[in-house]
């Protein structure tokens, strides 16, 4: 139990300093960048001086770490330079990352629920040729750009109903046209280009398959099948290891993947924020962005940590 | 050893290696045969269709698209095997040490990684790219730096288990040096599959990375060199429209099954050995 | 058996899509328009992107504004005392003007608007809107004494900037960016900002203060960054108007009954800037070389239609020189042969060289300019076939500045000026122009331009901005490219439509919404 605490302990640490180190390296980056909002904000060069001041640009870095600190302690993130002068950037961000959680999290469920239903429907004996059919489906769908797939699904739905709408045949559906208008359609063909897109569904299928087939060949796993004991109650939970680990890898992925999904969908999530953001060098803005999702992506990994010692013995011997 | 022809009767190691190999061989074509891109293009023959001489017709300043899809594997061939050396060289170094010694190093290099999967990888990309105005390379490297922690990850388990069983104390017994245990034995005999699996999906991704990259904000390969993803990305202006298609279909396919064929191997790999 | 049924379950669920939200969307009575970036603060005091200069149309209004012929006539002014060539203009507002929430215009607003551009800690970058005006004092409740720095010939031109209520800012002080002001503006013009939408989209409703009769019940912009999917939400009337269209889209877009294409003509020109620091380009036999090897007709064929300048104002500008000795610049190989000889280089295999080095520049053009890449790509040729090496780099905006406004380190630039009603070519060319990045320095020009700010005369004016044209002409500071017709896309559910040649929305309160 104590040594458990301690681990427990050391893993929490570690992820302060984690947070710690993300947030000077970003810092560091943002002044490294060529040009400054000082000339997206004006055209008036005798001003730039008091505006260097009045937006801290001209400390030290160091001074700059500690300040920024000090306001996200108190939960103050700063305001806004350029994307929307004077915003608080906590007032900006929040309507931004719940969209984006909107898009990310059935994001993520869909394509591990679509990977294991395909690794389930392949375990099963027989139709060997819709198999094939549906595993290199599967996979080229897969392997298609981002925002290509974004493109085809959105004129997919928009050529079509058009001509229907221009015929009589139906009236006009509240999504139409996408992706104009903010509708339900709009980010279930987010989720899906989030999901599948990318080599994303490829890559998860293969993992998990791979993870699945070595743990079915497994001794005790093929005793348990012999004896005809419960198969599934051995499979989960080893599963779940390894699944997590790809889980909190392909986290980080999914963030990247988000910036091209929201542009090309127009959903005004983190994604879009942080890339206009850095487009117009709002650097309070990028900064926080890019801290909260590095202090999301560290916190599943301490989470998938904290999980893996709490279902596996082994580890915590180490 | 290993039967290598046990492999390739695999259906996706053989179509992997075929696209592995039809990919140098235009690489070595596009080397040889010279292309000017400056010199192809011509006002006269914008948006030329489908013909004898231009199989996949020409683009908005009448480059042939065929041409610039042959010669796009210039730009991501040597830089994409830049990418995974250096993922290769991170990940099993680093990896490796730390799972074999452990200590400091494994502590600071345990650290180092979780730095950077913290960070939103492409947002990371991203923005260096906006600071640096590198070429292909700039990217190949920051995806292989990207991109090194899950190699190092995969090896680290490798290692760890072998420590957890009597294999490396045997070994030592045997009079074998702690190099020669490490690299040969542990890695080359055991690792190899999933590290080779890591270095063809990395390969897949440096392409898809350029494409997203050329898109959003025109990153990536630079005019007048042709690129899978800066063709797209100037194409995607007239998908919507829906005319000149092919300007479009022509390079997505070729990524299409570029990619396949890099994930297709890389786990066909990764089952044959370890099985 | 499984398979039969998922697959009738698809088809189910795909008939659903279409059929089930057929419930009409409850029928659009706003006129619905597009920005590729959503205005960063509603507050004229900080106003400096194109989509922001619009939404100040639609809210605010200024003392004077243009008529349809494009001449200055009182708006906010009922009545004004004010002799040509003097220092004092005394203003009486009109009685029937409220503000958004009620409140009467008052002289007391307009004195505290002067007085907030001018002053230096609001750090207002549009400051030199108002540095005409020395003072600024209300002498009653609706009168304002107006005292100007130099003699003025037509101050109504100038008195353009936006009126802003006293009563919503702490008095007498300067206005910070995070005033809460620009959560809810308040303006006098014919629409009041009522929502800011969460997908940064702006609704704004028709004021019900606003003295004529407007017949547009609302506005929504929407902000869609994709400007390919700007024209196809046109199509499918999720949008009402376009304002700028890409000019491959005018062609598909011109055949849709459904939709009306204006010419937009803001005074905005391509050009090609030399860096005059360059030790090549100083020399202005390069120059002309380069300006003798390209073929601006080829250029611009690809992208659109336009015409082909000389110098640095549109056609219709009264300060365009007609003269036939100053002409656009044309190919002629033969010349460029010979100047680049002159300056000692020799033709070898592809290209010009001197001392073993090719004759070689980087182009540097901003990475959100519409069509420059099809330009950037063709030029490139057309220098190549002359023996030139070009190579293109693409900047974003904030390094654009840093790299080309501050650093000046470029060779070659390939961009646009966007002009407003007043075509000042100060910051571009006088020695001390703030927009000078080229370096140019001429001092009779330096002296024209000096003098062309002092002369109201509007005839003496005309003469010497045509002879600055004369001399830029000569002197290949720039090569002066072409002006791109544009257009606006709107739906023909928008009647009466005019749109300011400059501005954009100025007489939106007489279009009509079906």
């Amino acid at each position: 139990m104590h040594h458990t605490l301690l681990t427990i302990a050391r893993k929490l640490g570690f992820f302060v300093a984690v947070l710690a180190g993300v947030s000077l390296a970003i810092i560091a980056l943002s002044r490294a960048v060529p040009g400054d909002a000082i000339d997206q904000i004006t055209d008036t060069p005798e001003h730039r001086a008091e505006l260097e001041a009045m937006l801290g640009l001209d400390r030290p870095l160091l001074a700059q770490y500690a300040h920024w600190w000090g306001g996200v302690l108190h939960g103050d993130f700063g305001e806004s330079w350029v994307y929307r002068q004077g915003a608080r950037v906590s007032t900006l961000i929040r309507p931004a990352a719940w969209k984006t959680t909107k898009l990310i999290l059935p994001a993520l469920a869909a394509t591990f629920a679509g990977a294991f239903l395909l690794i389930a429907f392949f375990q099963f004996d027989g139709l060997p040729k819709v198999k094939k059919v549906v595993r290199s489906s599967a996979h080229v769908l897969s392997v298609i750009p981002l925002f290509l797939m974004g493109y085809l699904l959105i004129m997919a739905f928009n050529i079509p109903t058009f001509v229907l709408i221009e015929r009589g045949v139906i009236g006009r559906p509240s999504w139409f046209a996408l992706p104009g208008e903010e509708a339900w359609l709009k980010y279930v063909l987010a989720v899906v280009t989030l999901a599948v897109g990318n080599g994303t569904l490829s890559d998860v299928l293969l993992h998990l398959e791979a993870e699945a087939n070595q743990l079915i060949r497994q001794e005790f796993m093929v005793s348990t099948r012999a004896r005809g004991g419960n198969f599934w109650s051995h499979f989960i939970p080893n599963i779940l290891v390894p699944t997590t680990t790809i889980f909190v890898n392909k986290a980080g992925f999914f963030l990247g993947g988000v910036v091209v999904v929201e542009y090309v969908f127009n959903i005004n999530g983190i994604g879009m924020m942080i890339w206009r953001a850095a487009n117009l060098r709002d650097v309070p803005l990028v900064i926080a962005i890019t801290f909260l999702v590095a202090a999301l992506v560290a916190f599943l990994h301490l989470f998938g940590d904290l999980l893996q010692v709490g279902i596996d013995p082994r580890v915590r011997e180490q | 050893m290993w039967n290598l022809l046990t492999l390739l009767r695999r259906p996706k190691a053989a179509f992997g290696i075929a696209v592995l190999v039809s990919l140098t061989l235009i690489r070595i074509y596009a080397a040889i045969w010279p292309y000017d891109p400056v010199a192809d293009v011509d006002v006269a023959r914008i948006f030329a269709p489908m013909s004898l001489e231009h199989p996949l017709g020409t683009d908005q300043v009448g480059r042939d698209i065929l041409l610039r899809i042959l010669h796009s594997t210039k730009a991501f061939y040597f830089p994409g095997l830049a990418a995974c050396a250096l993922a290769a060289v991170g990940g099993i170094v680093g990896g490796g040490l730390s799972g074999y010694y452990g200590g400091v190093f494994a502590g600071a290099f345990r650290y180092l990684t979780a730095l950077i999967t913290a960070f939103p990888r492409f947002i990371l990309i991203l923005l260096v790219c906006s600071i640096v105005d590198g070429g292909m390379y700039l990217i190949a490297a920051l995806t292989g730096v990207v991109y090194f922690p899950q190699v190092a990850e995969t090896v680290y388990r490798k290692v760890i288990y072998f420590r957890s069983t009597e294999f490396i104390e045997a070994a030592k017994v045997h009079g074998l040096s702690d190099g020669r245990i490490l690299f040969y034995h542990i890695l080359w005999y055991n690792c190899l599959p999933p590290i080779l699996k890591h270095l063809l999906y990395l390969f897949g991704y440096v392409i898809l990375i350029e494409t997203s990259l050329s898109y959003l904000g025109g990153f990536g390969v630079q005019e007048p060199l042709p690129s899978w993803g800066n063709m797209l990305a100037q194409a995607k202006d007239y998908v919507l429209q829906g005319e000149h298609l092919m300007f479009a279909f022509g390079p997505a396919a070729a990524i299409l099954i570029t990619i396949l064929g890099l994930l297709s191997l890389g786990d066909a790999i990764n089952e044959w050995g370890t099985r | 058996m499984k398979s039969r049924r998922l697959s009738s379950l698809l088809l189910v669920i795909a008939l659903g899509v279409l059929i089930f939200p057929a419930e009409e969307a409850a029928a659009q009575k706003a006129l619905r328009y597009a920005e590729d970036l959503a205005p960063r603060i509603v507050n004229p005091l900080f106003t400096t992107t194109m989509s922001e200069i619009r939404m100040n149309e639609l809210i605010f209004d200024s003392l004077f504004c243009e008529n349809y012929e494009l001449q200055m006539v009182p708006s906010l002014v009922q009545d004004y005392v004010f002799k040509k060539g003097g220092t004092t203009m005394d203003l009486t507002l009109r009685s029937d003007i409220k503000w958004q929430d009620g409140t009467p215009l008052t002289a007391k607003d307009v004195v505290f608007t002067i007085n907030a551009y001018k002053n230096k800690r609001t750090l207002s970058p549009n400051a030199r809107q108002v540095a005409f005006i020395k003072s600024a004092t209300a002498t009653g409740e609706r009168s304002v004494h107006l005292v100007f720095v130099k003699p003025q010939d037509y101050p109504e031109r100038r008195l353009d900037f936006q009126i802003l209520p006293a009563h919503k800012f702490k008095s007498g002080s300067y206005v910070k960016r995070n005033d809460p002001f620009k959560n809810r503006p308040i303006g006098t013009g014919p629409f009041v900002l009522t929502h800011f939408g969460d997908d940064n989209s702006i609704t704004l409703e028709r004021n019900q203060y606003y003295g004529k009769q407007v017949s547009i019940p609302a506005i929504v912009m929407k902000e869609i960054p994709d400007k390919s999917q700007q024209a196809n939400l046109l199509k499918y009337e999720s949008l009402d108007l376009v304002v700028k269209v890409l000019p491959k889209d005018v062609a598909a877009l011109e055949e849709n009954r459904k939709i009306e294409l204006y010419p937009y003509q803001t005074n905005s020109w391509w050009y090609i800037g030399f860096n005059l620091r360059n030790p090549l380009l100083k020399d202005p036999r390069i120059r002309r070389a380069i300006a003798c090897s390209i073929d601006i007709e080829e250029l611009l064929k690809p992208i659109g239609t336009g015409d082909i300048l000389s110098g640095p104002y549109v056609k219709s500008s009264p300060y365009y020189n007609h003269d036939p000795d100053v002409q656009p610049a044309h190919l002629d190989l033969a010349r460029a042969e010979q100047l680049l000889m002159e300056a000692g280089f020799t033709r070898g295999a592809q290209y010009w060289e001197k001392n073993g080095k090719p004759l070689q520049f980087k182009l540097t053009v901003p990475r959100n300019q519409d069509s420059a890449r099809e330009v950037v790509l063709n030029l490139q040729t057309q220098l190549a076939k002359a023996g030139i090496k070009l190579d293109p780099s693409w900047e974003n905006d904030a390094s654009w500045k840093k790299k080309i406004w501050h650093d000046r380190a470029f060779d070659m630039v390939l961009a646009v000026w966007t002009f407003d009603a007043k075509e000042d070519i100060y910051e571009q060319f006088h020695s001390k122009g703030a927009k000078n990045f080229v370096s140019y320095h001429n001092p009779e020009v330096d002296r024209l331009l000096d003098e062309g700010i002092q002369t109201i005369d509007p005839q003496k004016r005309k003469e010497i901005y045509r002879t600055v044209h004369r001399i830029l002409n000569q002197d290949l500071p720039y090569i002066f490219l072409w002006t791109l017709d544009s257009y606006s896309a709107i739906s023909t559910r928008v009647e009466n439509v005019t749109i300011h040649p400059f501005a954009y929305f100025t007489f939106i309160d007489d279009w009509v919404l079906k």
